[in-house]
């Protein structure tokens, strides 16, 4: 008998090996479980592919943008409210990846790995946006027909009050599948900074050179380098930094970023985030690129005032934008203000988070001045009124033959309305022009929420 | 009102059945592993120095070998000497090797009796056949049928929450099945009456029975409830042939006797099977009987392990596996012949456990895995539509919706029931075919959850564990070995229906002992049950 205690020993080897198969199947559902269950084919949440069993998505005012009735899934009644936010809460079906709808199909649809979809019985959770749906519609209304993104957020509390993307659609009609309709392009996109950039190379130069205000150049419509002109739009001759800012002066922002080196400029970029993706309450947005390796002189001096093969994307823009207003240390954009359950307990609530200290508070407190300057120098404040803007213009040159990219970017220096900015419309030519526009229209209707 | 407390109820029960899951599952584990049952000592063989080597089991085996019971320690004794068995008309010397009664070289069985002297090289052990007092109640049998009783209060209680929340779901759509509250109520009922005729005594593998086939029940009630009464039914003929078997397998020398006649029965069945079967989800393994349709390799296990299992006078005696391998050869071919490679491999499974048990020989198990994956390779060679079915595997999320649909609900099932579940009929995986067969892990686990889903498969490995652990104590090896074949088996079952149905292995669709709906494999699977609760037969007296 004692032989088959022995011999059973053979079945525990086996028991074993089917528990850790067991044990293996556990650690699947618990790491992949919610791959698994968000499925498209799950028939708890979806219905012909399309997201029904989730929560309300109401915007700051509480207009609800998305809610589920009957089974189905539908959206805001009010023609521009729905395109305006469509990035923002994403369609039900998937497609825009960035969309609240598919990042956070488990918070609306109440997923979690212990309870799993239980709570998607009776509704999921309602998710409570910082958007506003007014401010959506006229930045996306002063867009017009031009590509493009506008985001606006509250420098002060990180709440994000506009985040527009062009072209959209209506997701109500079966869409026309333009191209690019369901990027958002606020957080999905990168482009060339233009001359938004001189602020970046400012930031660099404040920071590492001691007489960085008092330094010149001189500009004689550009200045040659190693044998190549960069040009400049004026003759602005012998200039400082802020000077150089307000004018937004090619040869000047070209010639400093050739004396502060490549290394220097590459250290200052990515210690702002402008190399990594940023993100907005876990939704991971494009990263931008900015590779100063192994660079020639000449394209130095283009990298440091936006071209060269200088990318950004607008999420990092607009926290570099918020640093600068708030003393060199931004308060995190984020997009969800709370998430309450069907039942009506709260419990998801959003707080104040930083980021590091990006730069010195001199150093943004300095460009803040320049900035101010530049508006009231340059673009003048009239256009802007009740605002008190600082703020650059950026005109980026994509290809030979086709309209820049028109940028502005920058903050309102007021504490009653601390609104930071970033307006991308591309192919629209000269930053002051229509960027500067859409920017004005979106901070006016901001400027009203308060 | 009614509706807001439904939704409580739901919303409560959901933590409070896998509570009571797991307590059941750790009373069950108490009942069949925990606490020490020694057998009695029924003999002693004393040496000439007065060493006193107790017998406590039927069959012993006598020689110099580590493994043997009476281990003789003497260089010149053979690895097995001799094998002295307890039968009805009382002990037998068995000659395997050398070794002399009184003196005299025996070449046959010779019967011994008190006092009589075996030599086995310098060792000479006289019997002293005085058993001891017997005890047939001790300390931890009377704990384990309060813990008995404990796990039927627990398990009825779970029962009745699975029903209402059962009811619940269907009330709400208007189409409730009066089948519901009878399977169940039967089921509470027949397991009553069972336990207590047994006084609760040795019941722990009934009990996982019937836990199981409490989910195999709730299973059926959502995903097809005009199944209930068939399932019900089965699982009381199922009870039948369990309470037969036991009572068959009880009497060792009747075992023996019918080994032969039901071998070939089970052979039988499978060649009619062949000749007279019909083609149902692509293999040719059911028999219609007009009324019902039945899948006879499903009751061809039983057969396979009742004739394939061997007492230990066979064991030593005829020691080749000529006949027993021909005897599997016969069983597996008709499976392949019908394309049935799931339980194919289930009987494979049952073959290597049995061999090794019997033999003890690893170079015959490397042989046998050895020819299998040779023939494999052959029958993808020759037949390559067979590949085909395996080429899903690991690609079900590419083919989500062609090939991979039920693996990858099964997945999406699992991932939707979180560890407590979406509640009983609440599930959308009975959307899917098989779903109640080949997927039920998923099924078990989108309604009521991953902890249920553990608690399921924690039966079959206590079954396991339980097969170890009397290994060494069982009345006749026959029984340690039917034990471990069988639990093995159902191991072995599980994981291919459990991981094939998960991507983790190819899905071959074999059903979940006890907790798949069919006829055949609920009956069958009680059935087996009577050879794992036959290794809870003690040496003690009939």
């Amino acid at each position: 008998m004692k032989q088959m205690s022995l011999r059973s020993m053979f079945l525990l080897l086996f028991t074993i090996a089917f528990s850790i198969g067991l044990f293996a199947l556990c650690y699947l559902s618990f790491t992949n479980g919610d791959d698994w269950t968000s499925f498209p084919a799950n028939r708890h949440i979806y219905k012909n592919g399309t997201l029904v069993s989730a929560g309300d998505i109401t915007d700051r005012d509480g207009i609800v943008l998305a809610t589920t009735e009957e089974g189905k899934r539908i959206y805001n009644p009010d023609f521009y409210t729905r395109i305006s936010t469509l990035h923002a809460i994403g369609d039900f079906k998937g497609f825009i990846k960035t969309g609240l709808s598919t990042s956070h199909w488990d918070t609306l649809t109440g997923y979690n790995r212990v309870t799993g979809l239980f709570s998607a019985k009776s509704g999921g959770n309602n998710i409570e946006l910082t958007l506003s749906a007014k401010v959506n519609t006229v930045a996306l209304k002063a867009l017009g027909n031009y590509s493009g993104a506008v985001g606006v957020y509250n420098y002060k509390t990180g709440e994000v009050l506009c985040m527009v993307s062009s072209p959209t659609y209506d997701p109500t009609k079966e869409g026309k599948g333009d191209k690019g309709i369901y990027i958002n392009r606020f957080l999905s996109s990168s482009y060339p900074p233009g001359s938004t950039f001189k602020l970046v190379t400012a930031i660099a130069a404040l920071e590492t050179l001691d007489d960085a205000e008092t330094r010149k150049y001189v500009c004689d419509h550009g200045t040659t380098v190693e044998g190549e002109t960069i040009s400049c739009m004026s003759k602005h001759g012998e200039m400082t930094l802020r000077e150089a800012l307000a004018k937004s002066c090619n040869a000047y922002f070209s010639q400093l970023a050739i004396d502060l080196g490549a290394d220097t400029l590459q250290k200052y970029t990515d210690n702002l985030g402008l190399n990594s993706a940023a993100e907005i309450d876990g939704i991971k947005a494009k990263s931008g690129r900015i590779d100063l390796s192994n660079i020639r002189k000449v394209d130095l001096g283009w990298a440091g005032m936006g071209q060269y093969t200088d990318l950004v994307n607008p999420l990092g823009y607009l926290t570099v934008m918020g640093a600068i207003a708030n003393e060199g240390k931004a308060v995190k954009p984020y997009l969800i203000e709370s998430v309450t359950s069907s039942n009506g307990i709260k419990f998801g609530s959003s707080s104040i988070d930083y980021t590091s200290q990006l730069f010195s508070k001199t150093t943004a407190n300095k460009l803040k001045e320049m900035m101010r300057y530049t508006v009231s120098s340059t673009y003048g404040d009239h256009r802007f009124p009740g605002l008190n803007v600082c703020a650059k213009t950026g005109t980026a040159e994509v290809d030979e033959g086709i309209t820049p990219h028109s940028w502005f970017v920058g903050f309102n220096m007021n504490d009653d309305h601390p609104l930071a900015f970033v307006v991308i419309a591309e192919n629209a030519g000269a930053g002051v022009g229509v960027a500067r526009t859409v920017a004005n229209k979106t901070l006016q209707a901001a400027k009203d929420l308060f | 009102m009614f509706q807001w407390l439904a939704y409580f109820y739901c919303w409560l029960i959901r933590f409070i059945i896998p509570v009571a899951a797991v307590t059941v599952i750790y009373l069950l584990y108490k009942i069949l592993i925990g606490g020490k049952r020694e057998n009695p000592i029924f003999a002693r063989l004393i040496d000439q120095n007065g060493k006193i080597f107790p017998i406590t089991a039927r069959e012993n085996i006598i020689g110099r070998g580590r493994h043997c019971d009476i281990v003789v320690k003497s260089k010149e004794a053979s690895t097995n000497a001799a094998a002295i068995i307890l039968e009805n008309d009382g002990w037998t010397l068995h000659p395997v090797g050398d070794v002399l009664l009184n003196e005299e070289k025996i070449d046959r069985p010779q019967p011994i009796a008190h006092g009589d002297t075996i030599s086995v090289a310098s060792a000479e052990l006289t019997l002293d056949d005085s058993r001891d007092p017997y005890i047939p109640y001790d300390k931890n049998d009377q704990l384990n049928s309060v813990r008995a009783k404990c796990a039927t209060i627990v398990l009825t209680m779970l029962q009745i929450m699975v029903v209402l929340s059962l009811t619940i779901h269907y009330l709400s759509t208007d189409n409730f099945p009066i089948q519901l509250p009878i399977c169940f109520g039967g089921l509470i009922m027949v397991e009553w009456i069972y336990l207590k005729i047994m006084k609760f005594e040795n019941v722990g593998i009934e009990l996982c029975a019937f836990f199981l086939c409490t989910f195999g029940l709730a299973v059926a009630a959502s995903a097809m409830p005009d199944s209930l009464y068939k399932q019900f039914i089965a699982m009381m003929l199922g009870l039948v042939v369990f309470v037969l078997l036991n009572f068959v397998l009880k009497n060792l020398s009747l075992t023996m006797k019918l080994r032969y006649a039901i071998g070939v029965i089970g052979v039988g069945l499978l060649f009619f099977n062949i000749l007279f079967g019909t083609e149902l989800n692509g293999a040719k393994n059911w028999i219609d009987l007009g009324f019902i349709t039945v899948q006879p390799s499903e009751f061809v296990k039983i057969a396979y392990v009742f004739a394939g299992c061997a007492s230990l006078n066979r064991l030593i005696t005829t020691r080749n596996l000529v006949l027993f391998t021909c005897f599997s050869g016969a069983c597996l071919l008709p499976l392949f012949i019908m394309r049935d490679f799931g339980t194919a491999s289930v009987f494979f499974i049952g073959m290597l456990i049995i061999v090794f048990m019997r033999s003890g020989d690893l170079k015959a198990i490397i042989l046998f895995i050895g020819a299998a994956v040779v023939g494999g390779v052959a029958i993808i060679a020759l037949k390559p539509y067979v590949a085909n079915r395996f080429a899903t595997y690991l690609h079900a999320w590419e083919n989500a919706y062609t090939s991979g649909y039920q693996q990858v609900n099964t997945m999406i099932a699992i991932g939707s029931g979180g560890l407590f579940g979406v509640g009983g009929g609440k599930g959308n995986l009975d959307l899917v075919a098989a779903a109640d067969t080949d997927l039920v892990f998923g099924f078990v686990v989108e309604e009521w959850g991953l902890i249920i889903g553990l608690c399921c498969v924690a039966v079959l490995i206590l079954f396991t564990l339980y097969a170890i652990k009397r290994a060494g104590m069982t009345r006749s090896v026959y029984y340690s070995i039917a034990a471990a074949a069988t639990s093995g088996m159902f191991l072995f079952q599980a994981a291919l229906n459990i991981f094939g149905s998960t991507d983790l292995l190819p899905l071959t669709g074999v059903t979940l002992p006890l907790i798949s709906n069919g006829g055949s494999s609920i009956m069958a699977s009680m059935g087996m049950l009577a050879f794992i609760k036959a290794a809870g037969l003690g040496g003690d007296v009939e």
